[in-house]
């Protein structure tokens, strides 16, 4: 598949990658069929954060529809269409249950890297650096989300998401500013 | 703040004097050893070979002493200030119960354990351990465990004949009113060639406090989540 890697500061490239596979029961894999580039990904792109290597796929607000899914995931069916968070919740730690989804103490398997730099550590994060996880991201064609029984949100199949953004940015706004201008 | 705490401490003022003691001998040792071999004569080589003793008591802080040498007697080898302790804990949102009973089946600590290959029980409260030692060196040894109280605690013991002195037990307590549970590790053991081979283990690898606060994340994470999260296909 092709996905945005980034290589260094100012240094991001589109390339062919492996295809993500199913590692954890929970998981799911997402064909993305639209992605973002967040202010924060400028960050990444300024070299402003530590723990990025080389390789790594960018992106962390996506969408997509399911297909394929792990054995212990009961939540999600292939053709599903959904909106998938930044944050990765485990769903059933402390935090979790307080609904407190980035404080999540079980989805970063590097979170002693993030404890060392900052004393503690946040959820595992899509495409943002290795203390968060090391999870490649979704600017790419597929992704591989953990614990997808907790954080995608299910679109419902009459919302229309593919329709193409209006060019006109007028269109965007209420109709009094519209006739302001 | 952080400075009144470490002056407080009173194991962290009585090490000062032995740090000194062992850095006086280490430096002495080399000395010795390299105007003895750099003598390239008998008496030379002699002098630098009588230094030993004097190094080893910089790297171990103790002279060596042949008739404990290499005792597999826990009582022995770990009494006292002996041996390397390791003090780990975590809190689960599990029920003690539970917790204390995945443990008690020992055969589930190589799912969390990384550094551990396998263990086996041989029933009798006895069992069969193999681990990865440093620089990938397998080392077994056979334990028996000592103190068991259900929901509780459970403490064990190298049994002698193994290749790695340890003991240790962990602690199961039910906090916030039931509903999370705390444990709590306190692991001891002499590594073959005593701290001289923790300090090289200690080069090779991870030490042992963070391997362990490592495997108790991963028991948080197979008994809260149901899985260790991972990136990637391997698990590190």
């Amino acid at each position: 598949m092709k996905a945005v890697r980034f290589y260094g500061t100012e240094d991001v490239r589109v390339e062919h990658v492996p295809d993500p596979e199913i590692l954890n029961p929970r998981d799911a894999i997402v064909k993305v069929t639209t992605t973002a580039i967040c202010g924060s990904d400028l960050h990444i792109y300024g070299g402003y954060i530590p723990t990025m290597e080389k390789g790594d796929v960018l992106g962390h607000e996506f969408m997509g529809e399911v297909v394929e899914v792990g054995r212990d995931n009961h939540r999600l069916q292939v053709g599903d269409r959904v909106v998938v968070p930044f944050t990765i919740a485990c769903g059933r730690c402390y935090f979790c249950k307080e609904q407190l989804w980035s404080l999540c103490d079980n989805s970063n398997p590097n979170a002693w890297m993030a404890e060392k730099l900052y004393g503690y550590s946040a959820s595992g994060l899509f495409g943002y650096s290795h203390m968060y996880g090391g999870y490649p991201g979704g600017q790419a064609e597929f992704v591989r989300v953990p614990f997808a029984d907790v954080g995608p949100l299910k679109v419902p199949a009459a919302t229309l998401v593919n329709a193409p953004p209006p060019t006109d940015l007028s269109m965007r706004m209420p109709a009094p500013a519209r006739r302001a201008m | 703040m952080e400075e009144t705490m470490y002056s407080l401490d009173p194991q962290h003022e009585s090490t000062s004097y032995a740090e000194v003691e062992r850095w006086v001998s280490l430096a002495s040792a080399t000395a010795l050893m390299a105007y003895g071999f750099s003598r390239r004569t008998l008496p030379g080589f002699c002098l630098a070979v009588a230094a030993t003793p004097l190094a080893f008591r910089g790297v171990s802080g103790t002279w060596p002493r042949f008739n404990d040498w290499g005792s597999d007697d826990t009582r022995v080898a770990l009494s006292g200030s002996r041996g390397i302790h390791v003090r780990e804990s975590i809190r689960l949102e599990r029920p003690v119960a539970e917790v204390y009973r995945f443990w008690r089946n020992l055969e589930n600590l190589p799912r969390f354990m990384t550094h551990l290959e396998g263990v086996t029980d041989l029933g009798n409260r006895r069992s069969h351990w193999e681990a990865k030692g440093p620089a990938h060196m397998k080392v077994e040894w056979d334990a028996e465990i000592i103190n068991e109280v259900e929901d509780k605690v459970l403490g064990w013991r190298s049994l002698p004949g193994s290749e790695i002195v340890t003991a240790g037990a962990v602690n199961f307590s039910t906090v916030r009113g039931g509903r999370s549970t705390q444990v709590s590790v306190h692991l001891q053991y002499e590594p073959p060639a005593r701290r001289a081979g923790a300090l090289v283990a200690t080069l090779f690898g991870r030490n042992p406090a963070s391997m362990i606060r490592e495997d108790l994340r991963h028991l948080k994470q197979l008994l809260e989540a149901g899985e260790i999260p991972r990136a990637t296909g391997s698990l590190t």
